[in-house]
């Protein structure tokens, strides 16, 4: 049942005679990249707690730009509009993705088209959408005068659903077929099958494609930048407004409420996701 | 005898019941998804084609009459004059500059997401989710907190500087930000995730044997590494580096908030088209363009794999 | 239930099934029948990729034959999907529900049928008390071993009583020891339940020991169907002959016929009696004999076919004798080694070679 690889089962603790698959420098060019990836959001999660205004020369822990942006009513709403928008998108892409999903398990005519238009919004840049969005909604908005949120989820469901396909097909794939045809034997229907049998055994996929399409709805900046109307600033763009004015600690602040926020989704997230050990 | 034909009959019946019911019930259980995908990303692809061939409004919009004007500003700028057409200078060079961008984008994290992806593969299993945890996280959250992240280290008052004159090598912070040096620095970070996951995924499925197989045959670490190791990661570095580019051809946010409007990359002209220019048919064009650049890197990328699975055939 | 039981438990009458098109298309059975009485332990047995799963997957409702047609007692169940017949399948990997107890897991097809909850959970019990897994009932399925969840998969699948239970290939995953304990096992269950056992595998050994009957599948065809005597001591063909026990195959022409034996004359001259079964008594014949119905005697013995020892090749229990009749045909004959002393015969020793009465079995084809 292990897939494991014959030569990574060597202990590679205890030094064999030849270390075959070492090469030289590599190792400390990979150590130095992993930690070049983190020091900057570390430095920035510090700054966060800075008693001084902009420089960085540190004159003492404070939670004072916390307070700021906790008492700023504009971050407040946006941080709302995050919430309320990443929720509904998450749950609208999930649910299309799932039943996506079930439908692909089987073979039909139109099932690799089907697959290609669900990761269309994967292969291209995100301007191209957030444009073609912004001249869609603009006509919509102009033929029915409409300018609420529902843009923004809309838009924001469309790119979650690729998303969270990808951890929900993953751990379909992962259930044995043999399954629903033994419930099925076993006098099952179809629905009881699925209900009884596939259906919880998906969960953990689901809530796992759930939680992803959250997180990269709540972390959207492009498209949320051209579709939203003035006035629905999400907590993304509000922050890439102000950052063409002088860059308080502020944001750093946001910045780092928002890290912790999706660091915690996204080990949950990896909690759910199925180990990439099962291959058979 | 006539059982056995009304039988058959029926069975083939039975066959043709039951696929055509699969069909119905597989296109429905999709049929969610592909409205929403219709409505929130093909649909939207094909409304952006039309308008490019339409005329700017004078306050953003269009206005509905057929021109190609937009696809004729891509390139060509009208003279001073009015009636000297030259080539749109300030377009080429952003166009030229992304691609330059883009390329040394790739470089440098190929540079750095090798060493990452051949450490992280080469660790015994429970260590290797952890480093690879590592490099997941990132991958999936804010491209534009990472982006401020870099900010906050090149800024005039940033981490750098402040160490910098700090320490005394400097009196007066450098210049860092707003420059093209800071968009790729911006990109190759952000980027980096994009490279080690893909390169990671082909070095992990080795057979160290052949590692073995190439010191037998007396060669040297550094023919191991470039007759064996390199060839075999093909497919990973394919990838990864098609990512990158792919990536940073587009990219908006990073050289936004890093580079000044004498880094502006492609995606920066669409969205400036779209907001200060209001011209909409142009910014639409341009987005066909880049569209297009993607379309013609990614058709190369999956002949090469396509090319790749015959050979293992 | 009506006193008056059908004749057969299940028919498969005339089944073909091909799968893909074009040059991906593959006859998975052509013109497969078959007839199962109501509780006797029926084999299929041939290759891998001989049908045999094809056509349990047909009976189960799996797959829907091109042309034929399935019967449970007189009704046509051909287009009936799995849920609504009373066929219950042991899966080749038993396909435990992961996320169900060992209990309930039993219980879940007695739930779908609706039965009340007080009945579900005496048979449950009673279910796990026939395969001793009463103690396991609150187990996770991933907690138990591999012959473990394949009583639970028996369990599982007999629960509901079903008219026949399907086994593919269900011990193929089991080491030799355990495979032979669930074989008995296997064959108890079927004489507790009286439910008709059609059960797949690729193990003649398997096959002979455990069945009532044997259906002999090759390459999509049914070769031939009879008892497990009637199969390894009457072989239709060649292809039985040498997948069930080894043969030796001898050419030859008919010299006389006298009722069911026939003289046959071997290209090296020698002349055998063989018996004639099925097989057309004229012309050139193939005949088989199997090793263990070889006896060598001492050189130049009256009665005998003058021979060479070309390989002598201890196994244990016996010796394989390879020989070579003066003339050229060529054999093998499996002595069993006495009680003391190493083999009697060796590489390069003369030998005469007799079969047995009645070994030599005339093929059909």
């Amino acid at each position: 049942m292990t897939d494991e690889h014959p030569a990574a089962a060597l202990p590679t603790g205890k030094r064999s005679i030849f270390p075959v698959k070492t090469i030289p420098g590599l190792s400390a060019v990979a150590v130095i990249s992993i930690a070049v990836l983190y020091a900057p959001v570390f430095a920035l999660v510090v700054h966060s707690f800075h008693a001084g205004d902009s420089g960085a020369l540190w004159q003492g822990f404070s939670l004072k730009w916390y307070v700021a942006a906790l008492e700023n009513r504009e971050v407040r709403e946006a941080f709302m509009r995050s919430l309320t928008v990443a929720a509904s998108a998450s749950a609208i892409a999930t649910v299309a993705a799932t039943m996506a999903a079930v439908a692909r398990t089987r073979t039909f005519p139109g099932r690799t088209a089907i697959h290609l238009l669900i990761n269309q919004p994967v292969m291209m840049p995100e301007i191209i959408m957030a444009a073609a969005l912004l001249i869609v909604f603009a006509s919509i908005k102009a033929a029915t005068g409409y300018a609420g949120l529902g843009y923004l989820i809309l838009a924001h469901a469309a790119f979650c659903v690729p998303v969270a396909y990808l951890p929900v097909r993953a751990r379909l794939e992962s259930i044995d077929l043999n399954l629903e045809m033994a419930a099925a034997d076993l006098y099952a229907t179809p629905w009881q099958a699925f209900r009884r049998i596939t259906l919880p055994l998906m969960a953990p996929g689901i809530a796992a494609g759930a939680i992803l399409a959250f997180v990269i709805s709540l972390d959207d900046v492009i498209i949320s930048e051209f579709v939203k109307a003035a006035g629905q600033d999400t907590l993304p763009t509000y922050m890439l407004g102000q950052l063409r004015q002088t860059v308080t600690p502020e944001i750093n602040a946001i910045s780092t409420a928002l890290i912790a926020l999706t660091a915690i989704l996204l080990c949950i997230f990896f909690v759910l996701s199925p180990t990439r050990e099962r291959k058979s | 005898m006539a059982t056995m034909e009304t039988s058959a009959s029926s069975a083939s019946n039975h066959e043709a019941l039951a696929n055509s019911r699969r069909t119905r019930n597989s296109w429905l259980l999709s049929l969610p998804a592909v409205l929403l995908l219709l409505i929130g990303a093909s649909g939207p692809l094909l409304v952006l084609l039309v308008c490019s061939f339409l005329e700017p409004g004078d306050y953003g919009g269009v206005i509905w009459k057929p021109g190609i004007e937009a696809w004729f500003k891509t390139i060509f700028s009208d003279g001073i004059g009015g009636d000297a057409i030259q080539l749109a200078d300030a377009h080429l060079l952003i166009f030229w500059r992304s691609v330059k961008v883009s390329l040394l984008t790739v470089l440098v994290t190929f540079a750095l997401g090798f060493p990452t992806a051949y450490f992280i593969a080469t660790r015994p299993r429970p260590q290797r989710t952890v480093w690879l945890f590592l490099i997941t996280i990132p991958f999936w959250s804010s491209l534009l907190i990472r982006t401020i992240a870099i900010l906050e280290m090149i800024r005039g008052e940033g981490v750098i500087n402040t160490l910098a004159i700090w320490i005394g090598f400097i009196d007066q912070p450098m210049q860092m930000l707003h420059t093209e040096g800071a968009v790729l620095l911006g990109m190759a970070y952000v980027y980096l995730p994009l490279m080690v996951l893909p390169l990671h995924a082909s070095i992990e499925r080795f057979d160290f044997r052949l590692l073995e197989a190439g010191y037998d045959l007396y060669a040297n670490r550094w023919q191991v590494f470039r007759r064996i190791v390199l060839p075999l990661a093909g497919p990973g570095i394919v990838a990864g580096s098609i990512l990158v580019f792919v990536s940073s051809l587009g990219a908006y946010v990073t050289p936004r908030v890093l580079g000044g409007d004498e880094s502006a990359m492609i995606a920066s002209l669409i969205g400036y088209q779209f907001s200060q220019a209001e011209n909409w048919p142009l910014g639409a064009a341009l987005a066909i363009l880049l569209l297009a650049a993607v379309a013609i890197v990614l058709v190369i990328f999956i002949r090469t794999l396509c090319a790749e699975r015959a050979d293992d055939r | 239930m009506a006193g008056k039981q059908p004749a057969t438990a299940i028919e498969a009458r005339g089944i073909s099934k091909v799968f893909g098109s074009g040059q991906n298309e593959t006859r998975a059975l052509d013109d497969v029948s078959m007839q199962i009485r109501p509780n006797e332990f029926f084999t299929l047995l041939g290759p891998s990729g001989c049908g045999k799963t094809t056509l349990l997957r047909m009976v189960a409702g799996f797959e829907v034959p091109n042309s034929g047609a399935v019967f449970l007692g007189d009704e046509d169940i051909t287009g009936t999907p799995p849920n609504r017949r009373p066929v219950n399948t042991v899966f080749q990997n038993h396909a435990l529900f992961p996320h169900l107890s060992v209990a309930r897991n039993v219980a879940f097809g007695l739930e779908m049928l609706g039965k009340p909850r007080k009945e579900i959970s005496d048979t449950v019990a009673r279910m796990l008390a026939l395969v001793r897994m009463e103690q396991f009932a609150n187990q996770a399925t991933n907690q138990i071993s591999k012959s473990q969840k394949l009583r639970v998969a028996l369990a599982r699948a007999l629960a509901p009583r079903p008219e026949a239970l399907l086994l593919d290939e269900p011990l193929i995953a089991l080491d030799h020891k355990l495979r032979k304990e669930m074989q008995l096992e296997l064959k108890r269950l079927q004489a507790e339940t009286g439910i008709a056992f059609v059960f797949a595998t690729q193990d003649q050994q398997e096959a002979l020991t455990m069945s009532d009957r044997i259906a002999v599948m090759n390459a999509g065809h049914m070769i031939q169907i009879g008892s497990p005597e009637d199969i390894y001591s009457r072989p239709s063909g060649r292809f039985v002959a040498s997948f069930i026990g080894e043969s030796n195959f001898f050419e030859g022409t008919v010299q006389s016929v006298k009722g069911d034996v026939a003289d046959i004359r071997m290209p090296s001259g020698h002349i055998v009696t063989a018996r004639l079964g099925a097989a057309k008594p004229e012309g050139s014949v193939t005949f088989a004999v199997r090793p263990e119905h070889v006896r060598l005697e001492q050189f130049g013995v009256a009665g005998t076919m003058p021979a060479k020892v070309t390989q002598a090749v201890y196994s244990g229990t016996d010796t394989h004798c390879h020989l070579e009749l003066d003339g050229g045909e060529r054999l093998v004959a499996r002595l069993q080694n006495a009680a003391s002393g190493g083999p009697a015969y060796d590489k390069g020793m003369r030998a005469g070679v007799r079969f047995d009465e009645g070994a030599a079995h005339v093929l059909a084809d």
